[in-house]
Formats: C-alpha cells, sequence, structure tokens
C-alpha cells in the first residue's frame, strides 16, 4: 500500500461532489500514478468530468481531498495548480495567433522574455506546427487547433495533464491518427496524462490504467487486459466490450468445483473460484462472442457446446456478428474473423450450428 | 423570399403604406431641418436657403464649443461609468443560476420601461439636500459626531448636507440612471454566449481573475461593450431635460441648446445645425459599429 | 441568518468554484447597489404619493388624497385623456404599419433591400431630440392649424408617433415572423387558398401573439414619450409626460408622484404583458 502511496502523483481521497440534490461523484478514492496514462472511462453522466474538473480546480469537492504531487489542494486555485487542462473544445483563444496562445501560460506567469520564444518553439515542434505560430485558429483545422491546446498545455511543464474528451470532436480517420499521437507525445514528455472518456476503444488502447465510472463511483481501476478480460461486476463487463450474459443460481461451490445451473443452458461446470458466491446464490454468467467458436459438425470434447439456429448475421468486412437461437431459449452472439476470403460457405440465417467454448472463458459475476 | 416581381401587386400593398409613413413624416423632415441647417434667418420664423456655413461655423464659437466639449464629457463620463458598473452586473447575472437569471434580467430591464422623465424626477427626490440621501449621511454624521464627541473632538458646529443636485454630478448621475440598461443588455448578451472555457482555459494557464477579464473576456466580448457604448453615449449626447432638471447653471449640454433654438430663442437654422452635428455623430458612431461587427450579415432590423 | 449569509455569498457550506462569480459577495454587493440605486428613487416616489404630508420630505402618514386630487385636476385629466387618445390610435396604427414592413421583408427580395432595412430602423437609433426638431420645423412648415377641434388636433403628435412605433413593431414582429415555417404558407395554396386567404387564416394566426406584444409595445412608447411630444404639442395638446414635466419645473408635490405612479403602473404592466408573449414567441 505504501509503494502506490509514494509514486502516486495524484491521490484522490473520499471525494463527493455534490450539485445541489444532484450527487454526481460518491465517495472516490484513487491514486494514479506519476509518469502514467491514466483514463476516467464511463457513459456520459457517470461523474468522469467532474472529476477531472476538480483535479483542475474548477470544482471543489463537497467532501473528502485531492492531493497533487503530495500538496493539499483543498483551496488552491487552478491557476495555482500544477496540472494543465486540453479542454473539450480545446478553448484556444480565437483573438490570439498560434504562438500568442501557446506563450499566454508563461507570460500571466511572468517568464522572461528570452525564455518565452525558445519555449514556444519548442511545444509548437512538439506538436508538429512549427511553421503555424502567425496564424490565427480561425485558420486551423480541428485537429490543428486540437495541437495548440496540447502545446499550450504542456509548455507549462505541468505534473500532470488534463485532457477532457480531447478526441471526440475530430472525425473517425483523425482520430486513430490522433489516438497513437497522443501515446507517443506521453512518452516522450514523461508527464503523467489523464483522460476523460466515454469511448472504450480510446481508452483501451491509449491508457496505462483505467478507472471505469458509473453513477459517481468507480467501479474498477485496472489495466485495458485485466479490465476486459476479468471484469469486477457486471456494469464493467457490459460496459466494456461485447458480452453474452447469463442468469443462474449457483448449484455448487466450493475448493474443488463450482457448478452453476442456468437458464436455458442447464448445469454448467466450472474452474473452481474462491471467491464465487455460496449455493443458491443468483449469478450471472457471461462468455464474450470472440470466445464463442462455430461449428456445423459435433465440436471438441471438454468444451460446452449447445445447438442453436441462426437468427441474423452481421458482416462488418474484418468481422461478422453471428447471432444465435439457441434451442432451449437464450440468445447467442458469436464473432467469426473472416480471415479467408475463399471461406466459403458462410454461415447463413436458418442454419442449425453448433456454439462451443472453454469452460474457462466464462466469467461469473455477483451481483 | 421571392422576387417582388412575382407578386407585384401583393408587393406595393405590403410597402406603400409604411414607406408613405417613413418618406413623408421621418425623411422629409428631417430633410427639412437639414436644409434649415444651410439656412439663414430672415425674420422671426422666415429662413431661406442659401447653403451657407455660418450656423455650423457659428457652432465652433468657443462658448457653445465648449457646451460641445461639456456635453461630450458629461455623456462620455456617464458611459464609462456605465461601462464599469455594467461588465460586473452583467457578469453576475450571465453567471447566476438558472433560477435567478429572468428575475435579474427583469429587473434590469424594467426601470427602462419607466418613463424616463419621471425617473429623473424620482432622482431629484432623492438626492435634494432634504432627500433620502443626505438624510442617510446626516445619520451618519450624527452618529460620527457623538463618537468623535467621546474623545472631545467634533466634526463642526452643524449638519451641513451635500449638495447632490443642480451639478454636472448630478447630471451624470441622472444619465447613467437613465440609460444603464441599454449597457448591460448587450454586454450580457455578449457574455452570456462567451464559450466559460476560454475562461477556465487562462485559469488553468496561471492566469488570475483580472488577468483573465483583461486578456480573455474583454477582448472577446467588446463587441457587446462597444455596442452598449453606442446605444448609451448617442441618448446621452442628446439629453436635454436631465440637465434642465438635475443640472446647475453650468450644465447645459448641446440638447439644451437646441431646445432653446427651437422653443424659445427661434434661431432655427442654428438649431437646426446643431442637431445636425448630433445626426453627424450618431451616423458616425452606427458606421463605426456597423464596421466592426463586420461581416455578419445581420441586417439592421435583426440586431 | 444562514439565509442572509448565502444570500450575500458568505456562506462556506457550499465551495464555490473559480467560475461561481455570481456568488462572490462583492459581485453581490456590486449588483445589490445596483439595484438600490435603480429601485431606491422609484419605491420613494412611489411611496411619497401616499404620503400625507405638503411637502414630500418625511413621512406623516398614509393617504390617498393625492390620487384624489389628481383626478379632480382638470387639466392632468385632459393630458391623460390626451395620452391615452393618442396611444391607442397611434398603436393601431403601428401595428398595422410593422406588420407591413415586417412582412414585406421577410418575404420579398427587391432592389435596395439592406437600405430600406437600414431606413425603417434609423428612428429608432437616432436621438430623440433630432426627430422632435424635425417634426416641429415639419409642421410649422406645412403650416399645421393650432385651433383644431379635439380630438383633430391631437393628429400631429399621433403622426409623430406612429413614425417612431412602427419600427419598433417590425422588429418584434419580424422576430415571430422567423420561426415561420414557410411550407404552411405553401401547404395553404397547394390546397388551393388565394394569396390574400393565405396571410389572413396562416400567416396572421400564427402572428397572433406578436402582433399583441407589438401594440403593447407600441402603447406604452407612446404613452411614455416625452422628447417627441415636447417638440411637436401645441398648448392645448398637452399630454401626461409633458404635464408632469411643466409640474415638476413649478412645484414638487406629492400631486405629481400620484399622476406619475399612474403612468408606472400603467407601462409596467402593459410591458410585462408584452414581454411575456415574446418569450412565447422564442422557438422551443
Amino acid at each position: 500500500m505504501s509503494d502506490s502511496r509514494s509514486d502516486a502523483i495524484i491521490q484522490i481521497q473520499g471525494v463527493t461532489k455534490r450539485f445541489g440534490e444532484v450527487t454526481a461523484v460518491e465517495r472516490v478514492d484513487l491514486d494514479i500514478r506519476a509518469g502514467e496514462f491514466f483514463a476516467l472511462l464511463g457513459p456520459s453522466g457517470c461523474g468522469k468530468t467532474t472529476l477531472l474538473r476538480m483535479l483542475a480546480g474548477f470544482e471543489q469537492p463537497s467532501d473528502g481531498r485531492i492531493l497533487i504531487g503530495g500538496q493539499d489542494m483543498t483551496g488552491v486555485q487552478p491557476n495555482h495548480r500544477p496540472v494543465n487542462m486540453v479542454f473539450q473544445s480545446y478553448a484556444v483563444f480565437p483573438h490570439m495567433t498560434v504562438f500568442d496562445n501557446v506563450a499566454y501560460g508563461l507570460k500571466v506567469v511572468g517568464t522572461a522574455r528570452g525564455e518565452i520564444r525558445p519555449r514556444v518553439e519548442e511545444a509548437l515542434a512538439m506538436v508538429q506546427l512549427e511553421d503555424y505560430g502567425s496564424r490565427k485558429p480561425d485558420q486551423l483545422s480541428g485537429g490543428q487547433r486540437q495541437r495548440v491546446a496540447l502545446a499550450r498545455a504542456l509548455v507549462k511543464r505541468p505534473k500532470v495533464l488534463l485532457l477532457d474528451e480531447p478526441l471526440s470532436a475530430l472525425d473517425a480517420k483523425l482520430r486513430e491518427a490522433m489516438q497513437l499521437e497522443l501515446v507517443r507525445l506521453q512518452h516522450s514528455v514523461g508527464i503523467t496524462f489523464v483522460i476523460v472518456t466515454h469511448d472504450q476503444d480510446e481508452a483501451l488502447s491509449m491508457a496505462d490504467r483505467i478507472a471505469v465510472m458509473q453513477d459517481g463511483h468507480v467501479r474498477q481501476v485496472a489495466d485495458p487486459q485485466t479490465l476486459y478480460e476479468y471484469p469486477s461486476g457486471r456494469f464493467v463487463a457490459d460496459f466494456i466490450g461485447k458480452m453474452n450474459l447469463f442468469e443462474g443460481r449457483v448449484a455448487a461451490s466450493d475448493a474443488t468445483a463450482l457448478a452453476v445451473e442456468v437458464e436455458g443452458l442447464g448445469r454448467i461446470e466450472l474452474p473452481p473460484d474462491g471467491q464465487a458466491p455460496g449455493a443458491g446464490q443468483p449469478v450471472g454468467i457471461a462468455v464474450r462472442p470472440e470466445k464463442v467458436e462455430l461449428f456445423r459438425k459435433a465440436p471438441p470434447e471438454g468444451s460446452v457446446a449447445r445447438r442453436g439456429t441462426v437468427a441474423q448475421v452481421a458482416y462488418y468486412g474484418d468481422v461478422s456478428y453471428v447471432f444465435l437461437d439457441l434451442e432451449d431459449g437464450p440468445s447467442l452472439n458469436a464473432t467469426v474473423q473472416n480471415a479467408d476470403r475463399a471461406a466459403e460457405p458462410y454461415f447463413t440465417k436458418g442454419e442449425t450450428l453448433w456454439a462451443a467454448w472453454n469452460p474457462n472463458d466464462f466469467l461469473v459475476l455477483g451481483e | 423570399m421571392e422576387n417582388w416581381r412575382k407578386h407585384p401587386l401583393v408587393f406595393w400593398a405590403f410597402s406603400l403604406p409604411p414607406s408613405f409613413w417613413l418618406i413623408v413624416f421621418f425623411f422629409v423632415p428631417l430633410t427639412l431641418v437639414w436644409g434649415l441647417s444651410f439656412s439663414e434667418k430672415r425674420g422671426i420664423i422666415e429662413t431661406e436657403l442659401t447653403f451657407t456655413l455660418d450656423n455650423y461655423l457659428r457652432g465652433l464659437e468657443p462658448i457653445y464649443l465648449e457646451i460641445l466639449w461639456k456635453s461630450i464629457l458629461l455623456a462620455g463620463g456617464a458611459t464609462l461609468i456605465c461601462l464599469v458598473v455594467g461588465y460586473p452586473v452583467a457578469f453576475a447575472i450571465a453567471f447566476a443560476s438558472e433560477r435567478w437569471k429572468p428575475w435579474l434580467l427583469l429587473l434590469v430591464i424594467l426601470p427602462f420601461w419607466i418613463n424616463i422623465l419621471i425617473r429623473t424626477y424620482a432622482l431629484i427626490a432623492v438626492f435634494r439636500s432634504r432627500g433620502y440621501v443626505n438624510f442617510a449621511y446626516e445619520d451618519l454624521w450624527t452618529a460620527a459626531n457623538w463618537l468623535v464627541g467621546l474623545v472631545g473632538l467634533s466634526l463642526g458646529e452643524r449638519f451641513v448636507p451635500l449638495s447632490l443636485l443642480y451639478n454636472n454630478v448630478a447630471v451624470v448621475a441622472g444619465i447613467v440612471y437613465a440609460f444603464f440598461p441599454f449597457m448591460v443588455l448587450p454586454l450580457y448578451a455578449n457574455i452570456e454566449k462567451l464559450d466559460r472555457s476560454f475562461m477556465e482555459a487562462s485559469l488553468d494557464l496561471g492566469a488570475g481573475h483580472w488577468r483573465t477579464f483583461f486578456s480573455v473576456v474583454f477582448p472577446l466580448t467588446w463587441q457587446g461593450a462597444l455596442s452598449g457604448i453606442v446605444i448609451v453615449f448617442i441618448p446621452a449626447l442628446g439629453a436635454f431635460f436631465i440637465p434642465d432638471l438635475l443640472g446647475g447653471t453650468d450644465s447645459q449640454m448641446i440638447g439644451n441648446v437646441i431646445e432653446r433654438q427651437f422653443k424659445s430663442a427661434n434661431d432655427w437654422p442654428f438649431g437646426a445645425a446643431l442637431s445636425f452635428l448630433l445626426m453627424y455623430a450618431t451616423f458616425f458612431a452606427l458606421a463605426l459599429r456597423a464596421l466592426v461587427a463586420g461581416r455578419r450579415g445581420a441586417g439592421a432590423l435583426d440586431a | 441568518m444562514a439565509g442572509l449569509k448565502s444570500l450575500l455569498g458568505l456562506s462556506r457550506d457550499e465551495s464555490i468554484g473559480p467560475l461561481d462569480y455570481g456568488r462572490r459577495w462583492w459581485m453581490r454587493l456590486i449588483v445589490g447597489l445596483t439595484f438600490l440605486f435603480l429601485y431606491a428613487p422609484i419605491v420613494v416616489l412611489i411611496a411619497y404619493s401616499f404620503n400625507d404630508s405638503r411637502r414630500n420630505i418625511v413621512w406623516l402618514g398614509f393617504t390617498t388624497d393625492w390620487y384624489v386630487k389628481a383626478f379632480n385636476n382638470d387639466s392632468l385629466l385632459t393630458a391623460f385623456a390626451n395620452s391615452l387618445t393618442i396611444a391607442l390610435v397611434n398603436t393601431v396604427f403601428s401595428v398595422i404599419l410593422g406588420t407591413l414592413t415586417a412582412l414585406l421583408l421577410w418575404r420579398f427580395r427587391f432592389p435596395g433591400r439592406p437600405v430600406y432595412e437600414g431606413a425603417v430602423a434609423l428612428p429608432i437609433v437616432i436621438p430623440e431630440i433630432c426627430m422632435g426638431v424635425a417634426m416641429m420645423a415639419f409642421f410649422a412648415w406645412i403650416g399645421w392649424p393650432n385651433d383644431l377641434p379635439w380630438p383633430i388636433s391631437l393628429t400631429n403628435i399621433i403622426i409623430a408617433h406612429v413614425a417612431f412605433s412602427f419600427p419598433f413593431v417590425a422588429v418584434i414582429v419580424r422576430a415571430r415572423l422567423a420561426g415561420f415555417n414557410r411550407e404552411l404558407e405553401d401547404a395553404a395554396k397547394d390546397l388551393g387558398a388565394t394569396e390574400w386567404r393565405t396571410l389572413i387564416d396562416i400567416v396572421v394566426p400564427y402572428l397572433r401573439p406578436g402582433l399583441i406584444a407589438g401594440a403593447l409595445i407600441a402603447f406604452t412608447l407612446s404613452l411614455d414619450d416625452f422628447v417627441i411630444t415636447f417638440f411637436t404639442a401645441g398648448p392645448d395638446t398637452i399630454t401626461l409626460p409633458v404635464k408632469i414635466f411643466s409640474m415638476v419645473r413649478f412645484s414638487v408635490t406629492p400631486e405629481v408622484n400620484a399622476a406619475s405612479t399612474v403612468l408606472i403602473v400603467i407601462t409596467v404592466i402593459t410591458t410585462v404583458i408584452a414581454m411575456r408573449l415574446q418569450n412565447i414567441n422564442k422557438p422551443g
């Protein structure tokens, strides 16, 4: 525990934020380590932006406290915090040139004139806008304006860079390029990045660690792979990626065996799990669509296999989603890689197939 | 929108009555006064159009130049006060909660709908030597006198009321009182539509609130300030009953001179020239604002 | 006490964000003092219309005598009757002319349209005194007789009032028209309605709130006008504001307060109704 504290650049301790009757953030504890790329992920209204704005100092916590670099930020105004922000709208000052925008944060704190120019130029070079210093923001594209916002924040050499939905205003192609760009930038400057996003792909592909938020609470904090493969609860399992979720009841649970009676699937034997609820408890069990394999013939031994009819096939180019109606009621989604373009025939509607998966790929989700 | 040629009858039916009224009862009178400003007086009310510039030149005589200058000073001073007070008030309204906002706006607009003359009269009642400002001041004075009396001192023999009326300060106060809402509304409109994240970005980059105001807020809302300045300054410059009721003998403004030329001195050509000096100033201010507002393409009636 | 503290922005119960300018005590102080400056004189004026003293200085007790006195003052009553007559006739003309202007600018493209727009807006923006003296010179020039029978004698004032009122009506009606779905008009024509029927059956009903708001504004503008009337009115065609002006110049009695209060109440009520209708105008 003390280890994680010592390298935590941001410590959020029991922070609650109420707006009148509404509680936007409730008793959140979170440590963000120095130098990591951290994402706050959640649906809109989950409190992630409020949390970010409390880090920046635009909102004061109603309860709890925030430490940045070990210092209590309670009552510290935004202009005195060692963090800088890239706004969702970029907030690039329209009445200033690109150069003046980037220089602004240095000028207002009285940086020596001789120091301003080289630092601004360095920051502009970092975002590949060396030749744009004299342009006005209305002569820039959305992507360029975002780079200005980045340079303007980075030139301050903050301890933490806060990014509020930085990619949401960009089109899909540019967004992908910027994802890589942001990761590259974070590696080269070594500054802690905290990004707020509602887009799971963005969070998974960029962040070292992700905090998933819902209704003002942090549901899970983990690296992307853990989050995807071992979600801690129903919300995270459902929010990240696609999931087949079935309701069931624990039939047997001890150190050697775990069995769940699932509606429509019957009794399923799972690897033993020390944390699973006791017998008789309701549980959800889930499996990711890409872990489900489809067979025209009988599936191999040892897997969980059920028969079903193809209800619909959604073709996405690289993959297809096959929706099956299982014989005993529930429907199931399976992802099929379209790896071989000569593979014939594709699964067609009305066809009866075997769906099979490894019992190890099951997730047991409590309440 | 369709071409007028498609329905010429409808077009003429719509356009003739207002155009007639506007031309005959607005532009003809204005042109008449414009003509008068280049005329010479011949007898009590007879004038002759001689294309003389004497009326305008007379406006440059020291006595009138001084009045003109004083008008600009008084109107300008009042406009400045409106601007300086208007910004925080507009800010407070723009940043008020949704529940309070419409009420605060209503409170700012409401005086504007109360007769300006009555409001000026109301101001007299609180400003005069036996008015409420002086009553409050007298109470303070008495209390302060009693306090210093405790240590054996005295503020003076007896209370001397402030002379708040019949001077230039009263005129400025009267103008501010009359036109303040005109300043707040355009300021409010501009601050309201200013993206808050500009201000947040400025704070985030290390600027304080004052720096943020002067470096970010003002440069992005000064069009509202300019609108406010124009619509306060123009009527203030032409004010005549405010200096008449609140001012002293040396608080004459150009409006008073114009009024006198038409109402008692009967020198209409000179009055016409002075009133057209006001018109030229108005056109200049409007042109300036239009130039600044620039190519937004909004028609005058959309403003 | 807690309520007062929170009203003054001194309460620490809720944390104040850096942009919560409306919750800072010094902002509230400025706003409070501004409203005090704006309203205290009016409140005092109204209060003293009920004061049982000739001399408007100290409060001696409640009375409605000044209202009785004002209503028994013939010249004040005449002025009030003149004002109402002028305002009513002005309203009718201004609404018609203003609506025509708004429809014209909304519907037609024609050469010189921007110039026309500017010309219509001009009476709104020029200093009142310039318009006042222009009207005075105009009526002198055409030799307007001073001995016409009432209410014909008010015609010159009405003409002047319409000239500055109808552009305001045009602005309001045009704001309402901006939200009109033109396909409704096309639909009516498609169903066989003539130009005229379309205007009466479709456009005018849609415009109704705008028309009423415009009418109330025209009424208030006319009732309130002092400057232009001051230059246009003859000795026998005094309006209420002009009458109040001369009363204020001679002597200040609570009678003036009573007359002023009546005018304030009428205009404020009219305006509040007009503003509510204006809000209905706004889409969404």
